[in-house]
């Protein structure tokens, strides 16, 4: 969601504070390409039961994406409920996003997320439309790791220093 | 859960590292504070969808518990499916608790979790079986709040970079 703007804004505060400007996320985000460690990913298992896992996420042109095993639960879940969450703490503000995730399998996009992750220290290849490397976090479960994009629907954000704020956006 | 053992320990790690000692985790719990690290509750809307909020949490005598005023998403969820998760990063090891959060009413425990709450400078009232205080989180919503307690029945633990370990324990009871 390249330049995407927010069609609603809420302020949620309410103490006075003003509403957080969307573009102060995106600078946010993209100083640190991601959110600080860690940063959890919700899923819903069946039977209705809430999951959630850390996870390195990484933002990339407008979206942020993860990756995930298939045999994991996340995976698992994603695949007969794409609804999930991204919540991390990134410089002084508490953000979640709420949408749908889907695997990635365009070489063009593979490449640059895995050039990301590489830059941050981690040596990922793309194999065969998924991500692979000698070794991943250590409950990861195997290689190859599917790629995840998050077509973000909602996002809110708290401010944990002052200002403090609180906004909630709808794309 | 006073001082409850897990009844099931699985070591998640695929590289050779021992599991995490579940001791070592409660004793992280034990003794760093709220304001240390951010916590996320993780609830389901009524449609299926997950639904994650940043929230102040309390660790006291084994059990997890949150504040969460009666009209919000979260508390609406959990009245209406009362499994949740809480996620949160210590100092060292990352937790996920899962188990049902319920409402705490009893007024020796509510009076327990406010003493721990001003201690750490949030100075929160008991009110009947609600808390109440002039301010909280900017999106907090007015008071008064429900105190919630999460009685876990899975807990994971994800050790950090100095110790990359990964462990599942689960509880009974």
């Amino acid at each position: 969601m390249a330049n995407r703007q927010p069609i609603e804004v809420k302020n949620l505060d309410i103490y006075g504070n003003p509403a957080l400007e969307w573009s102060s996320v995106l600078e946010r985000l993209e100083r640190a390409s991601g959110l600080d460690q860690p940063t959890f990913v919700g899923t819903v298992s069946p039977g209705g039961r809430a999951h959630i896992v850390p996870v390195g996420p990484t933002w990339y042109d407008g979206n942020m994406y993860f990756t995930s095993g298939a045999g994991t639960l996340k995976s698992r879940n994603l695949a007969r409920n794409p609804s999930c969450t991204i919540a991390g703490r990134v410089q002084g503000m508490d953000l979640v996003l709420e949408g749908t995730a889907a695997i990635v399998t365009d070489d063009e996009t593979l490449e640059a997320l895995a050039a990301q992750y590489r830059e941050k220290g981690w040596p990922a290849q793309v194999e065969a439309g998924a991500i692979t490397a000698p070794y991943s976090a250590q409950s990861a479960g195997p290689p190859p790791w599917n790629l995840y994009r998050l077509d973000c629907q909602t996002a809110h954000a708290v401010t944990v220093e002052e200002p403090y704020c609180a906004t909630l956006w709808r794309f | 859960m006073t001082n409850r053992q897990p009844t099931d320990v699985k070591n998640l790690d695929q590289y050779g590292n021992p599991p995490l000692e579940w001791n070592q985790a409660r004793a992280l719990l034990d003794t760093q504070t709220e304001s240390d690290h951010p916590a996320w509750l993780g609830t389901v809307d009524p449609d299926g969808s997950p639904h994650a909020t940043g929230v102040g949490t309390c660790w006291y005598d084994g059990d997890m518990y949150f504040v969460s005023g009666p009209g919000t998403r979260k508390s609406r969820n959990i009245a209406g499916n009362p499994a949740v998760t809480i996620a949160t990063s210590l100092k060292g090891m990352d937790l996920v608790l899962e188990g049902n959060a319920s409402q705490v009413t009893d007024p020796e425990i509510l009076e327990k979790i406010a003493e721990l709450y001003r201690a750490e400078g949030w100075p929160v009232k008991v009110d009947g079986t609600v808390f109440t205080a002039p301010y909280t989180a900017p999106s907090g919503g007015p008071p008064p709040w429900n105190l919630y307690r999460l009685t876990a029945h899975t807990i994971y633990g994800v050790g950090g970079v100095d110790a990359p370990k990964a462990t599942r324990w689960r509880f009974e009871g």
